[in-house]
């Protein structure tokens, strides 16, 4: 009985040395894929972070409304300056941008900087359920795609 | 057995102790470093909007041309730094539309008026200093309360990481925030004028797409049409049901199926109007490319046949390994319409077409009633770089990056240093309307989750 429990606490001790020894890099790799320059990767990234698991075209209307801010005059003018906007995507503020990217996501980052656009010009984007911003909801609402709302 | 425990304990609290003196020291570090990052952006804006506003000022009491050329130099530099400082303080909760769009004003008017002043010796005009007046004006404002947010900022030692953290994180509604209140301010200062309008010419113009034309269509006919698309494509495809409604600048009905012979998703999109096919998607893993790059082509072509668009010029191909996305134009006359382009993506495995995009020549085709060039080809390649290796030459109708308009222009296809490059000369004045530099992708390969 005395010994269990000794076990048990040196154990309940060692949990948070072990977990620091190990990190939480449960990243699965798989494979790898081919990308054409560097804002095709950063555009990935920023998909997979954002919007993994949403239906494809989802992910496809993310990238648009990138690339759609980069053109616009209020945005900052290069994918890497919108994407790192103080506060502008939740996938750098909780580090999700820097997993590897999804087949999907390169993919629907190809399609998107080649044009396709499901949005037609959309601007933003939120979760309804997660979005903190009240600000966000002044937003004209033009679409909905999965779990994301898309707006001008 | 028990003695053990007490040290053991005790060897533990000081282990946790320690290495949570570490953690907090570390992460007191970084909010400083964080803090230095944003105080330093806005700092450096306060500045940069004290500096746009000092040569505006001073453009308005001068007329030599050396001064105003030296202000407007100023003012177009400043205004690009003020735009990146202001997008890199943490203050997206904050609506600065009206603000960023000042901004944007005020580089692009300093750079058409620098353009006019030194290469057409143009003096300003009337219309020209009221314009300058206005935006004076407007930054005057901008700057009385930047420099009240600055001082307070200073004073009270307000920082912005915890401001970010408050409002961003944990998404409380701050009020009474010198920052957010502050920049909450400067837009409605900015937003209380009326807004300045520009004749074409002087901002770059982004093209709103023209509306489609048609019939309204009806859910059902919507699913018709995406039903009848996907059985003419490739293969069977099942589950199609309606994904998205779309009521954005081209109105438009999302519609997803399932391509059985893959299990791959695909979607289109049906316009509201017309019952168009405008766009469509597909996602699946494709493998090696056995295709060659020509077979794609014909693919893509016949496709695009079916869609009956026929008399179609391709203009580009962007391959990788994997697929090649073909972009064509039609022709009036022989004359590319680059307004009006269409792609199709043809996966180089299997040569599937894997999505399409009609939206361009949906929104922009029409008659174009194209005059005569007065330039011909010759007159033009005949001052070029004779090293410059011309490749093919086409008339080509393209869009004005300034003005809603169209320009017709020799499109020079060439080489020089193994590089490729399409040059547009106005074939009526024989300026260069644009140089495209076309680079080979380089590819690499990426690690990607499973």
């Amino acid at each position: 009985m005395e010994r269990k429990k000794i076990k048990l606490v040196v154990v309940l001790l060692l949990i948070p040395l072990f977990s620091l020894l190990i990190g939480y890099d449960t990243d699965p790799i798989a494979q790898s894929a081919t990308i054409t320059s560097n804002d095709h990767l950063i555009l990935a990234k920023m998909i997979s972070g954002e919007a993994r698991g949403e239906p494809y075209i989802g992910q496809v209307a993310v990238g648009g409304v990138i690339l759609n801010r980069v053109r616009d005059e209020r945005f900052p003018n290069t994918v890497y300056g919108v994407c790192f906007q103080p506060g502008a995507f939740d996938a750098v503020r909780d580090g999700q941008y820097y997993a590897h990217p999804t087949q999907d996501a390169i993919r629907a980052a190809r399609d998107a900087l080649n044009g396709w656009d499901p949005t037609h010009g959309a601007l933003y984007y939120w979760n309804p359920v997660t979005a903190t911003s009240r600000w966000i909801w002044t937003r004209t609402i033009t679409l909905r795609i999965g779990r994301h709302v898309f707006g001008i | 057995m028990r003695k053990w425990i007490i040290p053991l304990l005790v060897v533990a609290l000081l282990v946790t102790g320690y290495y949570a003196y570490g953690q907090s020291r570390l992460n007191d570090d970084l909010i400083r470093r964080a803090e230095a990052q944003y105080q330093k952006s806005f700092h450096e804006l306060v500045w940069g909007m004290d500096t746009i506003n000092s040569q505006l000022a001073q453009t308005l009491v001068t007329s030599s041309p050396e001064q105003i050329m030296s202000s407007l130099t100023n003012i177009w530099r400043e205004a690009f730094g003020a735009q990146a400082n202001l997008a890199s303080i943490p203050v997206i909760m904050v609506e600065l539309d009206k603000t960023q769009k000042l901004l944007d004003d005020i580089a692009s008017y300093s750079y058409y008026l620098l353009k006019e002043n030194n290469i057409n010796q143009k003096k300003l005009t009337a219309k020209e200093w009221d314009k300058i007046q206005g935006l004076y004006d407007r930054s005057v404002a901008v700057c009385d309360d930047l420099s009240l947010m600055e001082a307070s900022i200073l004073n009270n030692n307000i920082s912005f990481v915890d401001m970010e953290t408050r409002a961003l994180r944990r998404g409380e509604n701050l009020t009474n925030h010198v920052i957010v209140d502050g920049f909450t301010n400067i837009e409605n200062k900015v937003k209380s004028y009326p807004e300045m309008q520009f004749d074409e010419g002087i901002q770059k113009l982004e093209r709103e797409p023209r509306p489609i034309a048609g019939k309204e269509i009806t859910e059902e006919e919507a699913l018709e049409i995406a039903r009848n698309f996907f059985n003419k494509l490739s293969g069977p495809v099942s589950n199609v049901e309606m994904a998205f409604d779309a009521n954005g600048k081209i109105p438009t009905y999302g519609i997803s199926g399932l391509r059985e012979e893959t299990n791959s998703p695909t979607y289109v999109e049906v316009t509201k109007k017309g019952g168009h096919i405008i766009e469509m998607y597909t996602n699946r893993q494709i493998g090696e490319g056995v295709l060659e790059i020509e077979e794609g082509e014909r693919v893509a072509r016949d496709f695009l046949a079916s869609m009956n668009l026929n008399n179609l010029e391709l203009v580009e191909v962007n391959s990788n390994s994997q697929t090649a996305i073909f972009t064509f134009v039609p022709t009036e006359d022989g004359v590319l319409l680059y307004s009006d382009m269409v792609k199709a993506q043809v996966a180089l495995d299997n040569g599937e077409i894997l999505s399409f995009d009609q939206t361009s020549f949906l929104s922009y085709h029409h008659q174009r009633n194209i005059q005569r060039a007065t330039l011909e080809a010759q007159e033009i390649t005949v001052n070029m770089n004779p090293n410059f290796k011309i490749l093919q030459t086409r008339l080509a109708l393209v869009p004005n990056e300034f003005e809603d308009q169209e320009i017709l222009a020799y499109e020079i296809k060439g080489q020089i240093n193994n590089e490729t490059f399409i040059l547009f000369v106005d074939a009526n004045t024989g300026e260069d309307v644009r140089v495209v530099r076309m680079t080979k992708p380089r590819e690499y390969e990426m690690l990607v989750r499973g």
